[in-house]
């Protein structure tokens, strides 16, 4: 893969920093020694032309453990309401109501999951797509919240916003990796956490959590921005600009 | 080449959008209707949310029927009084609808009130106009050209009556103002500007010169859809301005040729090719409803919790 000359350039910072800092850096608390880490971008700004982007994480640790990286956010509550056929029409019957689903979900591993540590920890930490634990705030089904899990989870993947499986961890050199997370063109606007877990022998001994946010900036920003702030000029301006469009439409093809 | 939508929140194909409004332009000039009842679902189809499709569907109708109101004003063929009347209904209309779509909403119904509203509607009026066009055709191969210019029905007994100089008709206030509470209802509820129910209504229920009809109907949309697209835009704030601006240039250019199309078509063909097109629609609605599904669950995300 062709690195953008400004992620090679960051690369370059962070493997020097890392190799310094972690030397440099004494051990945190009791067997949890810090883990060197980095976004090649903090912000992610969506202008009129984003369609999708890329996030590089670098990092260095000590550890001879695997490393886990996950990322997930921005939060939101949904409601998943279930068609059913009552008398030859599908009809919207049963619904369950989420909170606290991640729009996006990412995990990437030096090996499978099943194979770095047990099922207890990976549910714990929520690593995972099948650790991923949704609380529902009120349940109208008969069969449970399964089948409505499932179907978040499926409606989300289609949009590439939970990556199916975990994805790779690029080692450069022995210490320093580095992963690519995928962002794609329908990305929510927020926060995102990317913690980084380091597991040996199935336990955790060293974590860390970075974040990015995702953010609309120039014409986008703007217009929403007036859209949110000013909600009547802008109703008036949208109406001024479509009778606009509509007149010169008439004028310019009165003499075709 | 993709260009991101800042309301709707996602990137949009630049060329798909402008050959959307080119084909909706297109119809909407040809047969004097809005178009949208195409361009909502289409645009929801898009994956764009349904508040922001219904919202900026709206504000585009402005564009399109605004573009058809000049051609029609400059030729003189707009009823000024019949639409302030029908207006005056449209408002009440309006008002009952937003209630409704609240009320509905809650309940978790919204959308196959919507659906269910279309499918009727839609085969209804495909129906009687298919039969009706056919009907003239047929009419006029046998030769027998003339027809009287309306027929005496209960309509002009009722109270109210009022004087429409332009349409030259003496006929009570009451069958406008139902008809413009109805075409509000569905405004509101169904986010089309209701020209596919006015038109028909004003020629067979109010008995209008149909020369008439198109332009005044184009009012009436421009009218509706100017209001719905403000308060969503208030209310809401769902309108896309980008969206909007991109599909009007398409619909305005694709309006201007339909328009050209409709002069060289007589009436008669007219009503059956948007007879067809309407319940083409309505089919695959009502394949919607009860074909197989392809997705079984729907989703309404909260915002950030």
């Amino acid at each position: 893969m062709a690195l953008p000359r400004a992620s090679t350039r960051w690369g370059a910072a962070l493997l020097l920093a890392a190799l310094g800092l972690g030397w440099a850096v004494p051990g945190g608390p009791a067997g949890a020694e810090p883990i060197v880490s980095g976004l090649s971008d903090e912000v992610i700004e969506i202008g009129a032309r984003f369609s999708g982007s890329e996030v590089l994480l670098f990092g260095a640790t000590e550890h001879e453990g695997d490393i886990v990286v996950v990322v997930r956010g921005p939060w939101a509550g949904v409601v998943v309401r279930r068609k059913q056929r009552i008398a030859g029409f599908w009809i919207n019957s049963e619904s369950v109501g989420f909170a606290g689903v991640p729009r996006y979900y990412a995990v990437a591993s030096t090996r499978p999951l099943n194979e770095i540590a047990g099922p207890e920890l990976l549910a714990e930490k929520q690593i995972g797509l099948e650790n991923l634990a949704f609380q529902a705030f009120y349940v109208d089904s008969a069969e449970g919240t399964g089948p409505f899990r499932d179907a978040v989870l499926r409606s989300e993947q289609q949009e590439r916003l939970y990556p199916a499986e975990s994805g790779a961890i690029e080692f450069l050199g022995r210490r320093l990796f580095r992963v690519a997370i995928d962002l794609p063109p329908k990305l929510p606007i927020g926060r995102y956490d990317v913690n980084i877990h380091v597991i040996e022998a199935g336990a955790i001994v060293a974590s860390q959590t970075q974040h990015f946010e995702v953010r609309k900036t120039g014409l986008s920003a703007q217009i929403e921005g007036f859209a949110h702030n000013q909600p009547w000029l802008y109703g008036l301006l949208a109406i001024a600009s479509a009778l606009m469009a509509g007149w010169l439409g008439s004028y310019f093809f009165r003499r075709v | 080449m993709d260009i991101y939508l800042p309301i709707a929140e996602l990137p949009v194909n630049l060329f798909i959008l402008l050959a959307l409004g080119l084909a909706v332009g297109f119809l909407s000039g040809m047969f004097g209707v809005g178009g949208g009842f195409l361009i909502t679902p289409l645009l929801i189809f898009m994956g764009i949310a349904p508040p922001i499709a219904v919202a900026s569907g709206a504000a585009q109708l402005v564009a399109t029927s605004f573009s058809g109101l000049i051609a029609h004003w400059r030729r003189e063929n707009v009823d000024f009084k019949m639409g302030a009347v029908v207006l005056a209904g449209g408002a009440g209309g309006s008002w009952l609808g937003v209630w409704l779509f609240e009320r509905l909403s809650a309940i978790g119904q919204i959308d196959l009130v919507i659906l269910l509203c279309y499918i009727a509607f839609l085969s209804l009026v495909g129906l009687l106009m298919g039969v009706e066009s056919l009907r003239a055709i047929r009419r006029r191969a046998r030769g027998h050209g003339r027809r009287k210019a309306h027929s005496h029905t209960w309509i002009h007994g009722l109270p109210f009556k009022m004087r429409f100089p332009k349409s030259r008709l003496y006929i009570s206030a009451l069958p406008p103002l139902a008809i413009g509470f109805i075409m509000g209802l569905m405004a509101s509820v169904m986010g089309v500007g209701g020209g596919l129910f006015v038109i028909p209504a004003m020629i067979y229920l109010l008995g209008m010169p149909t020369v008439l009809v198109v332009g005044t109907s184009l009012l009436q949309i421009a009218f509706v859809a100017a209001v719905a697209a403000f308060l969503h835009a208030g209310n809401n704030q769902t309108v896309d301005i980008l969206l909007v601006l991109l599909l009007a240039v398409g619909s305005v250019i694709g309006s201007q040729y339909g328009v050209r199309v409709a002069m060289r078509l007589h009436a008669e063909y007219l009503r059956v090719l948007l007879a067809a097109v309407v319940l083409i629609v309505a089919g695959r609605l009502i394949y919607f409803l009860v074909g197989p599904l392809d997705e079984e669950f729907s989703f309404t995300f909260l915002g950030v919790f």
